[in-house]
């Protein structure tokens, strides 16, 4: 019963409560998500359990090509590789100039594509060069 | 032929149960079928399209009669919970389930005679979807016309769409996080409102006969199957998105009609996503994928068997999930309705942890209040709906890498 009471006396201010919820949960998600950095995980561990999970890994461009302003890569490392699709909306603020057998480190949400695992970068921040 | 019908059969009930449980998807079972590597890929090919549109459709009980979603069916809450409490929890659950089964004909017309179009389909329409979307969420806002809850409704709109920003774009993303941003809008927002209101749930009215006439069915299911055609093919646009844009464009303001359109628009999906996968190999949904992991090339055989699959199944299903809500809604009745709700509620809470972690808990909680917010202001919840549109609208307006460089650096 007191439970009960004590949940009515919490309905009675919902809207405050609500709004205080909202307003700091929206504040402490923002900075959250300001702070973390995506997990790190090398190219050879990355599987389909990472569909749709937010990674960072790195790997040495072995293939690039260019079509209507996107660029296609394929970076290798420990054996395996990936597909990072980098689209004209995000390609075109790109800073560096990306050439095969640079060592880039690469964030973004792993996707599968006609089969295949790809990275997709969101924002051209995600593409760093670091060989 | 009869490994087939045993598959369906199977797949049907599991897919029923999974989806009687609140709050569950199918996509957290798909890798536990992709090591079912002993059956027939055809015959497990089956068994999977079985079990997606069967507990797609029981879904649509959970969020009715217990205002608890999954993220498919989150924005049929609000009209369904609607008619539960004027007693006709189970004509809404029947609209949303004739909707399903008349699109399943709808879909299939399109995808014959629409067939050539569709490989255009995503680089014609998308120069336009950025305003398409955008006059759906002016006008969505504009139809609160006084100016304090168009006020309301656009700070509703915007923290909504913050988080979905946060949820789906930023660092801390995950396919995970879609379903405890929906269930709050919606489902925990329901739930909440219902104890605070002290909500009982009245004596339900079965029968047979739904209060839509014949042309607004039609029209609705219809409608549905050209937008879920719309989420097959669109990336960035899923059924809830395409339920609102949908109900905004033709007027759908009549509970019954929007819940047919949302059974249609996701049975559609359904059928585009697996028909997207046989015209340009593109799975867009988690059944596509797996379908394409067990038959590796979906070739003309295996997309009738499939669709064949869906048809049979979606029969089965619909018949068992119209018996057990006759059946179930007396139990319901029995029970205390606020105890009820708060039993839903933990069982919400538990599954949104398992699967989403903290993060997704607190995702969750902020969510409902938001949908609480909205309900408490006398604004339309469906503005929360912002937490998809504003990042469809960002990622078609092409401007996705300036906004999170500016939000996240």
């Amino acid at each position: 019963m007191t439970f009960f009471l004590a949940i009515k006396k919490l309905m009675n201010k919902i809207v405050v409560i609500c709004s205080l919820i909202a307003i700091v949960g929206i504040l402490l998600l923002f900075y959250l998500a300001k702070v973390t950095q995506p997990n790190f995980i090398s190219l050879n561990e990355i599987d389909s359990t990472y569909i749709g999970k937010t990674v960072s890994t790195s790997g040495r461009i072995v293939a690039i090509t260019y079509s209507k302003g996107n660029i296609f890569l394929t970076i290798y490392d420990k054996n395996s590789s990936i597909s990072v699709p980098i689209f004209s909306n995000v390609a075109k603020y790109l800073d560096v100039s990306l050439r095969k057998g640079q060592k880039i480190v690469v964030s973004g949400v792993v996707d599968e594509y006609k089969g295949r695992l790809q990275i997709v970068p969101r924002k051209a921040s995600d593409i760093k060069v670091v060989e | 032929m009869i490994e087939y019908l045993i598959a369906i059969l199977a797949g049907s009930f599991f897919g029923i149960f999974v989806g009687l449980l609140p709050g569950m998807n199918i996509n957290n079972l798909l890798p536990l079928f992709l090591t079912f590597t002993f059956f027939k890929p055809e015959i497990l090919a089956a068994f999977i399209a079985s079990v997606s549109v069967s507990q797609l459709l029981a879904g649509f009980f959970p969020s009715i009669f217990l205002g608890a979603p999954s993220s498919e069916t989150s924005i049929s809450v609000l009209p369904g919970h609607k008619l539960l409490l004027e007693g006709k929890g189970y004509e809404a659950l029947k609209l949303c389930l004739m909707g399903a089964l008349f699109s399943i004909v709808f879909s299939l017309i399109l995808v014959v005679t629409l067939s050539s179009f569709f490989k255009d389909f995503y680089y014609t329409t998308r120069p336009y979807v950025f305003y398409l979307i955008f006059l759906v969420s002016t006008f969505m806002i504009l139809s609160e016309k006084e100016a304090k809850k168009i006020l309301y409704s656009l700070l509703i709109f915007f923290s909504a769409g913050l988080i979905g920003l946060i949820t789906l774009n930023s660092p801390l993303s995950s396919s995970n996080l879609l379903f405890p941003m929906l269930s709050g809008f919606f489902g925990l927002s329901t739930l909440i409102i219902s104890l605070k209101e002290k909500s009982y749930l009245p004596k339900q009215k079965i029968e047979e006969k739904v209060n839509i006439s014949k042309a607004n069915f039609i029209k609705s299911s219809a409608l549905g199957s050209i937008f879920g055609l719309i989420v097959g093919f669109l990336p960035a646009v899923g059924v809830s998105q395409a339920a609102i844009i949908a109900q905004t464009l033709a007027g759908l303001n009549d509970a019954r009609n929007f819940l047919v359109t949302i059974g249609a628009i996701n049975m559609a999906n359904e059928i585009f996503s697996i028909n997207s996968l046989y015209l340009v190999n593109n799975p867009r949904s988690g059944t596509s994928v797996a379908l394409q992991r067990v038959l590796q090339n979906l070739d003309f055989f295996s997309f009738v068997s499939i669709l064949a699959s869906i048809l049979i199944s979606s029969s089965i299903s619909i018949a068992f999930i119209i018996y057990f809500a006759k059946k179930f809604y007396t139990i319901l009745l029995k029970v205390n309705y606020s105890m009820l709700n708060i039993t839903v509620i933990v069982f919400l809470s538990s599954l949104v942890t398992i699967f989403s972690g903290l993060i997704g808990l607190m995702i969750f909680f902020i969510c409902g209040s938001i949908g609480i917010l909205a309900a408490e202001l006398k604004v339309k919840r469906s503005h929360c709906m912002g937490c998809l549109l504003i990042p469809s609208m960002i990622f078609f307006y092409g401007a996705t890498n300036l906004v999170l460089t500016f939000l996240f650096g």
